[in-house]
């Protein structure tokens, strides 16, 4: 036999998140600097990110030529995970929302 | 100056001159207070514009990432007193030897880019120093600089090539 009042309370009171159902995302930049050797900037995207080593190289060219580079894009806290590791290889990365 | 990678992924660089061990070991020393430039110059909050998310990465991401260089920085300092203690031992010896164990070999990529970032910035190198493609004038202090960042760009270049090596 359905149980109807167990239903109707389940309606009655619905579960809203707190995030945001479609919560823009965020993305990470890495930066030029000069300074830092471009073998070193491919080795540390393989590391962090797990690129193969063509799309590593990719992302370090484009930081080279264009000055910064798209590494990451997803979510806010992801994000920032992704920021301090880069920041504790001292390259050089900023968030910017979508 | 030679390299040599040991089965066991440590990396053995022989032969090294004098005037390169003392620029490899004063470059990369570092007083307590410097470590606060670097934090403020190669740390900072990867958001400008919020302020709250700034001073929290002040006061929990920053030091912990300070904790994690300083720690880095032990292991190379390590590593360069081994040196020297080996260096006193053969003193008919003009050539010195330094060995990376495998286990400090991202703190030294680390540190070496510390020393690099910081050499660049406290003297003002412009970008064709920073390329490599000038020849120290030794006679100079400037040239001593550039040397010494020569010097870390190829220790950093070669254990960049171990450790990709090692992640295929």
């Amino acid at each position: 036999m359905v149980d109807i009042k167990s239903k109707i309370e389940l309606l009655e009171k619905p579960v809203v998140s707190d995030e945001p159902l479609l919560a823009s995302p965020w993305q990470v930049i890495v930066h030029n600097d000069p300074v830092n050797l471009m073998s070193y900037v491919t080795m540390v995207f393989q590391k962090i990110f797990g690129f193969k080593k063509a799309i590593a190289e990719k992302h370090m060219m484009e930081v080279h030529t264009q000055g910064r580079s798209i590494v990451w894009v997803g979510p806010r806290e992801e994000a920032e995970f992704y920021v301090e590791q880069l920041h504790s290889f001292l390259l050089l990365a900023t968030l910017e929302q979508v | 100056m030679n390299f040599h990678q040991h089965e066991n992924g440590d990396l053995e660089v022989f032969e090294i001159d004098p005037l390169l061990v003392f620029l490899m070991v004063e470059g990369i020393r570092r007083e307590e207070e410097e470590w606060d430039l670097i934090a403020d110059s190669f740390l900072a909050s990867p958001i400008d514009d919020e302020i709250d998310f700034s001073q929290d990465w002040k006061e929990y991401v920053q030091p912990g990432l300070l904790t994690l260089l300083k720690s880095c920085h032990a292991h190379v300092l390590t590593d360069l007193e081994n040196m020297k203690r080996e260096q006193l031992k053969n003193l008919d010896e003009n050539l010195v030897n330094l060995l990376i164990p495998a286990a400090h070999r991202e703190a030294w990529l680390r540190i070496l880019n510390v020393a690099r970032l910081s050499l660049a910035a406290h003297h003002r190198l412009t970008e064709e120093e920073i390329s490599g493609s000038i020849i120290p004038d030794l006679n100079t202090e400037r040239g001593k600089i550039l040397l010494q960042l020569q010097l870390f760009s190829l220790l950093q270049q070669v254990l960049v090539e171990m450790e990709l090596e090692d992640g295929r």
